[in-house]
């Protein structure tokens, strides 16, 4: 009786134990781990046979070659920097961990903001890791890793002593800016004034010198500069808006299998802390990176299928401007003439709603400041003739003086 | 470019910045600026006139509407000239086409056409008060015909 108890109790321990190990064998299963080793195992297992093949996909491609083509910058402080045959950056160091998590070497390319999307549509990199800000428009020439590896915003910089902290004191100030940062429309609505400038480069300058007294731009620019102690020292960041994810990139075409492993590679190098430790030994602002790292430990997305799930990766921006109700004549027009003329005209200001809405309020407050030149002009000639032309000192000295001091 | 600076300098302490402080600051420095000149002119007029007429007893509105005729020339060329210098307002922040157009060109492409248009705008602009001004002098002149 008693072993008949004893043996009961044994097999229903084990079938408790069974039970309770079932779903974490299930969750194991269904980590991104156990899918990237399965992914890179389908791809090796495919490799000898395939690596002659023509149009064999980017990732079987990769392991045949042993080597990893990745796109990086090589003069953006903090981020991917090039001395002599040395580079070094947190996007360097990104790169050189997924080569190494692919189990090939890296070859490093050097790409800056107009060629990097050209280079990956064209083969020439197989990825691009390149300060790139993942936006909708971006998302029809390259297919972006989820999650993103980063996140930068505009920041405002001016000297510490200037009264700025939110938007309702940017009315009338003037900021430095370079021409077609998109976050430019947002201070244009905000009431600020812009300067424009060609290069980001020329903008710490300008603000040492006074030429600007506010300058906006992505704060992974402004990051190496404030590890300057001269620059830490007069300036500060007033705040920041327009939160930009930065994904890494490949071809949409052929890179299925790539793609699909780098999803995975981003999302264990999130969960484990990788990317964050990049950052920190890169001294690169590591706040984003830190609520990533929680939220890639959460169940519900370290699985095979986080990368997918909204509740846990981040939406590409959409910078796209609502466009005027005649956009789609405006845009045809200027096809047209281009095709009938050869003149390539563009006309901004009719295609979209705040562009539209400047140029409207520009022309009225330019026909009403023209109108009242005019009229004051008028008023005051008239008032200062007859103050300078009358017998009484007393009444045509003081206009005089004020002639003189206006003259 | 001075006078426009010191009448933003003086306003926006007063009143706060907005759009309309900075356009009345504009107005205000333009008119001082070109009005002065024109005034001038207008009282050299009426100094030669009384000079001229020495002996005669012409005097207040008189005198006054026939030194316009004789600076009518004057005047018109400084109220072009107000007119042509409006986009300096932009330096202050009022919001007029310079500086409408200048926000456009930092978030869209197209900056060449885009600073065409404030060109044939502005030649517009001044084609229009020319000739308004030249209706204004022919009848300056017409009235007050020298004597």
């Amino acid at each position: 009786m008693l072993t008949l108890t004893h043996t009961l109790a044994y097999v229903l321990a084990i079938a408790i134990g069974l039970l309770a190990a079932l779903p974490v064998q299930a969750r194991e299963d269904q980590s991104p781990d156990t899918a990237l080793a399965g992914l890179l195992q389908e791809a090796r297992a495919a490799a000898p046979g395939a690596c002659t093949l023509p149009g064999i996909h980017r990732l079987t491609r990769i392991l045949c070659s042993g080597r990893i083509r990745i796109g990086v910058p090589d003069r953006y402080p903090l981020f991917g920097i090039r001395r002599g045959e040395t580079r070094q950056g947190y996007e360097v160091d990104v790169a050189r961990a997924v080569a190494r998590k692919f189990g090939v070497d890296v070859e490093f390319v050097t790409v800056n903001a107009a060629s990097r999307i050209a280079m990956v549509a064209d083969d020439r990199v197989d990825l691009a890791i390149a300060t790139m800000g993942h936006n909708a428009q971006r998302d029809g020439a390259v297919r972006f890793i989820r999650p993103h590896y980063y996140q930068s915003e505009t920041t405002l910089i001016a000297p510490r002593d200037l009264a700025v902290a939110e938007w309702r004191d940017i009315p009338g100030q003037t900021i430095c800016v370079t021409v077609g940062n998109g976050s430019n429309a947002e201070l244009v609505s905000h009431g600020a004034r812009l300067m424009l400038f060609d290069e980001a480069v020329l903008l710490p300058d300008r603000l040492q010198d006074q030429t600007c007294t506010l300058a906006a731009q992505d704060d992974s620019f402004f990051a190496s500069y404030f590890t300057e102690p001269r620059f830490a020292d007069r300036f500060t960041q007033k705040f920041g808006f327009g939160q930009v994810p930065w994904g890494m990139a490949v071809a949409r075409d052929g890179s299925e299998q790539l793609a699909r492993a780098l999803d995975l590679v981003s999302q264990t190098f999130h969960r484990d802390g990788v990317f964050l430790e990049f950052a920190r030994v890169n001294r690169v602002s590591a706040g984003f990176l830190e609520r990533q790292n929680a939220v890639w430990q959460r169940p519900e997305c370290n699985t095979d299928a986080g990368s997918t799930n909204l509740a846990c990766i981040l939406p590409a921006l959409n910078t796209t401007l609502q466009p005027t109700s005649f956009a789609d004549h405006v845009t045809a027009f200027e096809s047209g003439l281009e095709a009938w003329a050869g003149i390539d005209l563009a006309l901004p200001m009719l295609k979209t709603a705040s562009a539209w809405s400047l140029f409207q309020n520009g022309v009225v407050n330019s026909l009403v400041l023209i109108a009242g030149a005019l009229t004051a002009t008028l008023l005051v000639g008239l008032a200062f003739g007859v103050a300078l032309g009358s017998r009484f000192r007393l009444v045509r000295w003081p206009v005089r003086g004020l002639t003189i001091a206006l003259q | 470019m001075l006078t426009l600076v010191i009448a933003a300098a003086v306003i926006r302490p007063m009143f706060g910045y907005s759009s309309a402080v900075a356009l009345a600051a504009s107005i205000a420095a333009l008119g001082l600026s070109n009005g002065s000149n024109a005034g001038q002119a207008i009282s050299e007029a009426i100094v030669t006139i009384r000079a001229e007429r020495a002996a005669s007893s012409m005097g207040g509105i008189e005198l006054f509407s026939r030194a316009l005729g004789r600076s009518a020339t004057q005047i018109v060329a400084f109220l072009i000239n107000a007119a042509k210098g409006t986009p300096i307002a932009s330096f202050i922040g009022a919001p007029e086409l310079l500086s409408a157009l200048t926000d456009i060109a930092s978030f869209s492409s197209g900056r060449v056409t885009i600073y065409s248009l404030l060109l044939i705008f502005y030649t517009a602009v001044v084609m229009v008060v020319v000739w308004i001004c030249g209706k204004f002098r022919s009848f300056l002149e017409r009235s007050h015909a020298p004597i």
